[in-house]
């Protein structure tokens, strides 16, 4: 199967924070493990990434620094951070192929997506990024950057960014040219780094955050993939779904998708961006959605315990 | 039609002019200008790849990284990792500014940034002996102080301040090397081996591990442009052309020369700085032994005149 994987940014960082560096290269090894069965089995993958944690590294790291070094937009970071995590990735992944005697290359493109409106009716429309400061440092930076600052209770201020809606790939004819010669390829981490079009048509960087799980859809409608997969971490599918997931594979429908959506509203904010991408799409073309922790990543399509979002009530054979 | 295709490798001062221009505007700025001389070359029928250095932007990660770690305790970041966010945020600047140079001269071409490692021998003796110099200039005596405090090794660089050195190994291999001639036989611009390649060795097993280490950004692209077929190397530099006895009374601008005395100037040693223009001559003599047509070497805005025979150095088989 053509597949679009789409893991949370939290899972390629170490719980512990303490490991640096060292703790995300063994999340992404784990990880890498898992995508290279999924090779191994003849699936062809196209991988994308969040990337809150590592950006929210670096602005720390910028903030830190600002009286010496100069500090970095957003759409830098984003740009930073794709470099890094896919770096890392590939290097993992390509590893893991070899030494199962794969020939499959690994890549990652610097991909930037043109954002449009803001996230759908019902998702979070704004995201707090990077750290938290005290009231009169926020008044500053509020002043200096016309940075929006919000108070986000027991923690302090944060800035807040827009959360928009991704339109198009710009990269999207070489992620196709090199998933269609049967190369993995990495892009469009952290949803992609937004750019918006001018007036003559050339392109800016905007400070602003796009959720990876617009760009996965978009990413499975340019490469016709055949199911896009969310890999999440797996008390954040348990909590959003209240079920166990040792037993198999869940179905969900569309009208029980449209009632978690609605019904819910401690749903995470990551998550619920999945979930509304889904329901969207899945009203449209009836594209399968998985959505698994990484140890059952794998075992796609048929041996995996996890979530699949169904178009209709009868369950799309895998 | 068979493509005409050239590795141009730009250099440092394309993106950081000097140490008061630094910031992401003045570096966006100064790779515009850049992005338009490399439109007139795509102008003139060639299908190109794009390496770049990333001296002083890896010192500005390396800066952040240290500061927050010393502030902070944010766990710092290991050299290769800072040479992949650098490719990802070089590189998406330069893709951008490509994007909109091409869409403002009505040229039908895509351009993409792959993330890229470069494999080197982790027997190279260059680890017993650290040379290229990284980051920021600094004056001699915090230049020493970082020598007792931090165990650096530093270098006064052409006149120019001190600097940081690393080792600087050879370049043995572009691990990305067949996705990158994938799309540009697809006929796509892409940039990558951004500061040389993110330095990488094989361990006991096989498996690709980074190192700190930091590779010739025209090493790699003169590796790069003979395993994709190129037929010319451009390496952009600061001066307009060679010189023989470069800086002294008997100083001789060199418009052309044949390989053979090119490689009698590079022996004769007294020529060409070391990490300077050395090392440019260098990349050009294996480009040129490896099948390569042409190498020219000159600065950003003579690129176009360059290309036409009027300027520039030009090194030849014969």
């Amino acid at each position: 199967m053509k597949l679009v994987i789409a893991i949370d940014g939290d899972l390629l960082v170490s719980e512990d924070q303490s490991l640096g560096m060292a703790g995300q290269l063994d999340a992404i090894t784990h990880i890498a493990s898992q995508l290279g069965e999924l090779v191994s089995a003849g699936h062809n993958l196209v991988i994308t990434h969040g990337n809150a944690p590592q950006v929210g590294f670096m602005l720390l790291r910028g903030e830190a620094a600002r009286h010496i070094v100069h500090p970095l937009p957003l759409d830098i970071c984003g740009a930073d951070t794709q470099g890094a995590t896919g770096y890392m990735l590939q290097q993992a992944l390509k590893n893991w192929l070899d030494q199962h005697c794969i020939t499959i290359d690994v890549l990652t493109l610097i991909t930037q997506v043109v954002v449009g409106a803001p996230a759908p009716h019902g998702a979070p429309c704004i995201k707090g990024i990077g750290p938290f400061f005290e009231r009169e440092r926020a008044q500053a930076l509020k002043k200096n950057h016309g940075w929006d600052m919000v108070m986000v209770p027991g923690q302090g201020y944060q800035r807040f960014v827009p959360c928009l809606t991704p339109k198009r790939i710009l990269e999207a004819n070489s992620i196709r040219s090199l998933f269609e010669q049967g190369e993995v390829v990495v892009c469009s981490g952290g949803g992609g780094i937004p750019v918006r079009i001018l007036e003559q048509g050339n392109i800016i960087g905007v400070e602003a955050v796009v959720d990876k799980a617009y760009t996965a859809f978009l990413l499975g409608e340019e490469l016709q993939a055949e199911a896009i997969i969310f890999v999440s971490p797996v008390e954040r599918i348990v909590n959003t779904f209240d079920l166990d997931l040792n037993y198999g594979l869940h179905d969900f429908d569309f009208s029980e998708l449209e009632k978690l959506i609605s019904c819910s509203p401690n749903i995470e904010d990551t998550m619920r961006h999945k979930l509304i991408a889904s329901r969207n799409s899945l009203e449209e073309n009836g594209r399968q959605v998985f959505i698994v922790p990484p140890d059952q990543l794998g075992k796609i399509p048929d041996r995996c315990k996890g979530i699949q979002l169904l178009a209709g009530k009868t369950p799309v054979k895998a | 039609m068979p493509q005409k295709i050239a590795v141009i490798a730009i250099g440092g001062n394309s993106l950081v002019k000097d140490k008061s221009r630094q910031s992401l505007q003045d570096q966006y700025k100064a790779v515009n200008e850049t992005c338009k001389h490399i439109t007139n070359m795509i102008q003139q029928g060639w299908t190109v790849a794009i390496g770049h250095g990333n001296g002083p932007q890896v010192g500005f990660v390396l800066r952040r990284s240290e500061i927050a770690f010393q502030v902070e305790s944010i766990h710092e970041v290991p050299l290769d990792v800072c040479g992949a966010d650098t490719q990802g945020a070089t590189g998406y600047m330069l893709q951008q500014n490509l994007y909109n140079e091409f869409l403002e001269n009505d040229i039908d071409k895509k351009v993409v940034t792959v993330v890229t490692q470069v494999e080197v021998d982790r027997n190279d003796q260059a680890f017993q002996n650290p040379t290229k110099p990284i980051g920021s200039f600094m004056d001699q005596s915090l230049a020493f102080k970082k020598k007792e405090q931090e165990g650096w090794s530093v270098r006064e660089d052409a006149g120019r301040g001190w600097r940081r050195v690393v080792p600087s190994p050879l370049p043995k291999r572009v691990v990305e090397e067949p996705a990158v001639k994938k799309l540009i036989d697809a006929g796509m611009c892409v940039i990558t081996v951004g500061g040389g390649g993110i330095p990488v060795v094989a361990d006991e097993s096989g498996r690709l591990v980074g190192i700190a280490a930091v590779i010739d950004k025209d090493y790699a692209s003169s590796l790069l442009a003979k395993g994709i077929g190129a037929e010319m190397l451009v390496i952009s530099t600061a001066v307009e052309k060679v010189a023989l006895n470069f800086g002294k009374q008997d100083e001789q601008w060199i418009d052309r020369m044949t390989l053979e005395q090119a490689k009698e100037y590079y022996a004769e040693g007294k020529h060409f700085a070391k990490g300077s223009m050395a090392p440019k001559i260098q990349a050009c003599i294996w480009f040129i032994e490896g099948g390569g047509k042409t190498a020219i070497i000159t600065n950003p805005e003579n690129i176009s005149r360059a290309l036409a025979g009027e300027t520039g150095t030009w090194i030849v088989a014969d």
